[in-house]
């Protein structure tokens, strides 16, 4: 069982990082809450990045393989999708799942963006 | 015909007949502690008589000499009805007394078992973490939004932060 304390801790770390208007939160939420071994708090991350709406985050949660809709556990997978389908303004998730179906490397990454995008637009 | 005068009546009443005179001698002999038995049975009427005059002495039961024959008979049934409720008032304080010990023997008993285990429990204040923390208002978001990330030394100690305290979730849960 979690401490308490230490969830809120994370909490509050990855939704100041969220806040944070230097691109290097984006960098710091990649480096330790993406790669973390918690499942809570990589859902935490991706949705944080989603949050923040910018090339640099959502390129984290949809061109990575085993991070935001690419991750393993389908919790962290799903809660990304809401997420980004949450979105006001989805320009930019649209351009980036565009550029991932068109260029990535990875077929598996390709389809997922491809049905992400599929449902953005119905959304 | 019979004789009705009071005399005759009064001789039938305070003697008895031969017949009954055998039928008390044949009951005697199967039971010779009849007479003398008290419980169970309801006793006669004649238990109340006494051969002396009743004025010259002191009575339990009073004025009873005047009451009919028949009340003598519901007087007579209460006397062994007080016979049965002592016995049962004795029965019910034995049982009493000895439920009092048994209960003295289990306080005692608890008692030494909890001093027992007082002795051999160490005891922790883990309130007072609890308060420490309920004071200490640990990460605030609103602190990790201003930070300036651009900083190394600053960047780096959020990042000792983060991983520090995601790897604390991670070792509790593992």
């Amino acid at each position: 069982m979690v401490d308490k304390r230490t969830e809120k801790d994370v909490t509050n770390i990855i939704e100041g990082l969220r806040m944070n208007q230097d691109p290097r939160s984006i960098d710091l939420l990649e480096d330790v809450g993406t790669n973390s071994s918690v499942d809570a708090i990589r859902e935490l991350t991706s949705r944080a990045l989603v949050k923040k709406n910018q090339h640099d985050s959502l390129k984290v949660v949809i061109t990575n393989k085993g991070k935001g809709i690419n991750d393993m556990s389908t919790v962290v997978a799903m809660s990304t999708i809401n997420e980004l389908l949450s979105l006001d303004d989805k320009t930019e998730a649209m351009k980036v799942l565009e550029d991932t179906v068109n260029m990535h490397s990875d077929e598996e990454v390709r389809d997922n963006a491809r049905s992400v995008k599929a449902l953005m637009a119905l959304s | 015909m019979a004789n009705l005068t009071i005399p005759s009546i009064r001789a039938r009443l305070f003697n008895s007949s031969k017949h009954e005179e055998v039928k008390s001698s044949n009951d005697k002999a199967s039971n010779p502690f009849q007479q003398t038995s008290f419980k169970g049975n309801v006793l006669t009427a004649d238990v109340f008589e006494s051969s002396k005059s009743k004025d010259n002495q002191p009575s339990f039961t009073g004025r009873l000499a005047s009451v009919p024959a028949k009340s003598k008979l519901y007087l007579s049934a209460m006397v062994g009805s007080i016979n049965n409720f002592g016995n049962k008032i004795s029965e019910k304080f034995h049982a009493g007394v000895e439920s009092i010990n048994e209960f003295c023997k289990k306080a005692s008993d608890k008692f030494s078992n909890l001093w027992s285990t007082m002795k051999n429990t160490e005891i922790k204040f883990d309130f007072l973490d609890n308060i420490k923390n309920a004071m200490n208002p640990g990460v605030r978001k609103n602190d990790i939004g201003k930070l300036d990330l651009s900083n190394d030394d600053i960047y780096n100690s959020t990042k000792e932060l983060f991983s520090s305290k995601a790897n604390a979730w991670a070792e509790s849960i593992a």
